[in-house]
């Protein structure tokens, strides 16, 4: 790993806020990637999905802050959404529906107090604020029957399951990013 | 990691949220359920929200009013308040007491606003085509004796009413008789509405052989119908929200009938022919009252989807027309929630 | 075992396990609590207005019960319940079918025996108009 610390000491803020967009782009990218491989993996449940592209959103979270995590998922949704053809579809509400009330638990999340939590407290608030949500979307505007709360419980079972899975899986991410900082590419965004 | 100060502000916001989801699974009060066979079919009481004590009071006395009803009014008694009234109202002004003083002009007012459609002195033609009760004959009557029941105004608009001590009646044509078969369940269900609300039930359901009529609403919903198909009587069509008080009455095809020679003969007769009304399937009027939705829906199966003019702009109405297509007015259609595939929505 | 829960260990803050605790618990006692309760697989006889029997839907079984007219005959098998005798002429319970949706209902009018499904219909509508 070429080291860019040591022949730039102290960078100036223009290239800070460039690291900080690249970073997001990438991360974007990573997690429309997830969404669109989950996409087209056919379902091991039908009406469940493990919710990979999560992972990138927790890590976000961890690394760069809540307003990152919220950008990074909204975009996932819009430009999964426009790639996979469903924009403005049933299927886009729900996806919204269920990011935007899995941020809005993160973002509770995050401030609490103490040493907090880590990706995988994170990842289960996510996942389970994202069942919650999708169902709260789709009962809104498309099925208006009680009927529909029956899937919750296997629903949220789900969720608690996709949400430690996933968290695991952030929590290795984030680690690794660490690890690979402090070998190299040094203090990442706002984590200084 | 990147850690905002720490606050009680998470706590409170995260034990706040669990408290909204717990209480978001409180579900709606069990419904408590009354039956009984009045009217000659099975009426059914649901009721949300109310002590089993109280409920078991308030429908006991709904439904004693509702036989009290039935045994005035039905064609099939020769010692009750109908006969009385047919014995006399064609020779002479009959004076008129309960439930016939509330239903007759009511009954006068349909039959106007739908220009006959609706006629509630069929009673001879009813006798003739022997629909009064079952079981029902295996064939139509001659058409000689339709045309003589016509002849003397059986079909013809014959309910007078005057105001003299109390409320008067009479009957102009010799051969009309009055039979109030398709408005008496309305005027029953009004009442049992009434009575239910008198007696400290303010949510419930009443559904008079599938004629229904709400109370206030089903926890934090409305009552929720579905509207049958008149071929089919395992699918709804359409569901439709009464909003509290409201009732739905539908008029079909199928409900007193008898075959004969691969034709099906049914109760609705039109004034006009003195035979089965052939222009619907089905018509449904939904209203705040049942008394009127009860015999607009009569009027509407007998005249069809023109019929849907004399209905007027506020009062929802919906017809399954002769061939299997349906038709609704404006108010109607921003109503349902059609479910039909093999129906096309109106 | 013991290495995944060293991981497990070592991937979590207190906050995490509170958080994984109380989310694991709180499914298993959502899917516990709604998967228990019978999914209203009985139905009531109902004659003159009185509860006489309440029949397990899973049950194959024949019975009998004694209205006004006579001996009405119900049949209940595969989840649903049917008329199929009745002293009455018109015989519409007869035709009616099998009722198998929770508040689903059929009634033999004449000799006074009615069968309900028991349970809060599942479909969109409290009841059927017609």
């Amino acid at each position: 790993m070429p080291s860019t610390t040591e022949t730039v000491p102290r960078e100036p803020a223009a290239l800070t806020r460039l690291r900080r967009d690249t970073n997001l782009a990438w991360l974007a990218a990573f997690a429309v990637a997830l969404h669109l491989l989950e996409a087209a993996l056919p379902p091991v449940i039908p009406g469940i999905k493990p919710g990979l592209a999560n992972v990138i959103t927790v890590a976000a979270l961890c690394l760069w802050g809540w307003r990152t995590a919220a950008v990074v998922t909204l975009l996932r949704v819009l430009v999964a959404a426009i790639l996979l053809g469903t924009l403005l579809s049933p299927a886009f509400w729900l996806s919204l529906g269920g990011a935007v009330a899995a941020l809005a638990m993160l973002g509770v999340g995050s401030a609490l107090p103490g040493r907090g939590l880590g990706p995988v407290g994170y990842s289960v608030l996510a996942a389970v604020a994202h069942i919650g949500g999708q169902l709260l979307v789709a009962y809104a505007l498309f099925v208006q029957h009680a009927g529909l709360f029956v899937l919750a419980p296997v629903l949220s079972l789900a969720a608690a399951t996709t949400g430690t899975l996933n968290g695991l899986a952030a929590y290795l991410l984030v680690r690794e990013w660490h690890t690979e900082a402090a070998h190299g590419d040094g203090p990442a965004g706002d984590q200084t | 990691m990147n850690r905002p100060e720490p606050h009680r502000v998470g706590w409170t916001l995260l034990l706040g949220l669990l408290g909204i989801i717990l209480a978001g699974c409180q579900s709606n009060p069990e419904p408590r359920h009354g039956q009984a066979f009045v009217m000659g079919t099975l009426v059914e009481i649901t009721g949300i929200g109310v002590s089993q004590a109280t409920f078991t009071q308030a429908t006991g006395a709904a439904f004693r009013d509702m036989r009290a009803i039935h045994d005035a009014l039905t064609p099939v008694a020769s010692d009750n308040a109908l006969a009385a009234f047919n014995r006399r109202a064609t020779r002479q002004w009959t004076p008129l007491e309960d439930p016939l003083r509330s239903l007759l002009p009511r009954a006068l007012s349909v039959q106007r606003a739908s220009g006959n459609a609706f006629n509630p002195h069929l009673g001879r033609l009813v006798g003739l085509w022997g629909f009064r009760e079952p079981p029902f004959p295996d064939g139509p009557p001659k058409q000689a004796a339709v045309k003589a029941l016509l002849a003397a105004g059986a079909g013809d608009r014959a309910l007078r009413l005057r105001r003299s001590d109390g409320l008067e009646a009479r009957l102009t044509r010799p051969g009309a008789a009055l039979d109030v078969g398709g408005i008496a369940k309305g005027l029953a269900l009004d009442r049992a509405a009434r009575i239910l609300r008198q007696n400290g039930v303010s949510d419930a359901l009443i559904n008079a052989g599938g004629d229904l009529r709400a109370l206030g609403r089903r926890g934090d919903r409305p009552w929720r119908i579905g509207i049958r198909n008149p071929r089919d009587r395992d699918a709804v069509m359409a569901v439709v929200a009464l909003e509290p008080g409201e009732a739905i009455v539908t008029s079909g095809d199928y409900e007193r009938t008898f075959q004969h020679d691969d034709r099906r003969y049914h109760h609705l007769l039109d004034p006009a022919t003195g035979r089965p009304a052939r222009a619907a399937r089905q018509a449904t009027v939904l209203g705040p009252r049942a008394t009127e939705a009860d015999a607009w829906s009569t009027a509407l199966f007998v005249a069809g989807s023109d019929g849907l003019d004399r209905l007027g702009p506020t009062q929802p109405g919906l017809v399954i027309d002769g061939a299997g297509n349906a038709h609704a007015n404006l108010v109607m259609r921003s109503r349902l929630d059609w479910q039909s595939q093999k129906v096309p929505a109106p | 075992m013991t290495a995944f829960l060293r991981f497990l260990r070592e991937a979590t803050t207190p906050a995490d396990r509170l958080v994984l605790a109380a989310a694991w618990t709180g499914m298993v006692i959502l899917a516990a609590t709604a998967w228990s309760a019978p999914a209203g697989q009985e139905v009531v006889v109902i004659v003159a207005g009185e509860e006489v029997r309440r029949l397990d839907l899973d049950r194959e079984q024949r019975i009998t019960v004694d209205g006004r007219q006579g001996s009405t005959e119900l049949r209940v098998a595969d989840g649903g319940v049917r008329f199929t005798h009745a002293p009455c002429s018109a015989k519409r319970c007869v035709r009616s079918g099998w009722q198998h949706r929770a508040g689903a209902s059929a009634a033999c009018v004449p000799n006074k025996v009615m069968v309900r499904v028991a349970g809060t219909s599942e479909q969109g509508w409290d009841a059927v108009n017609y």
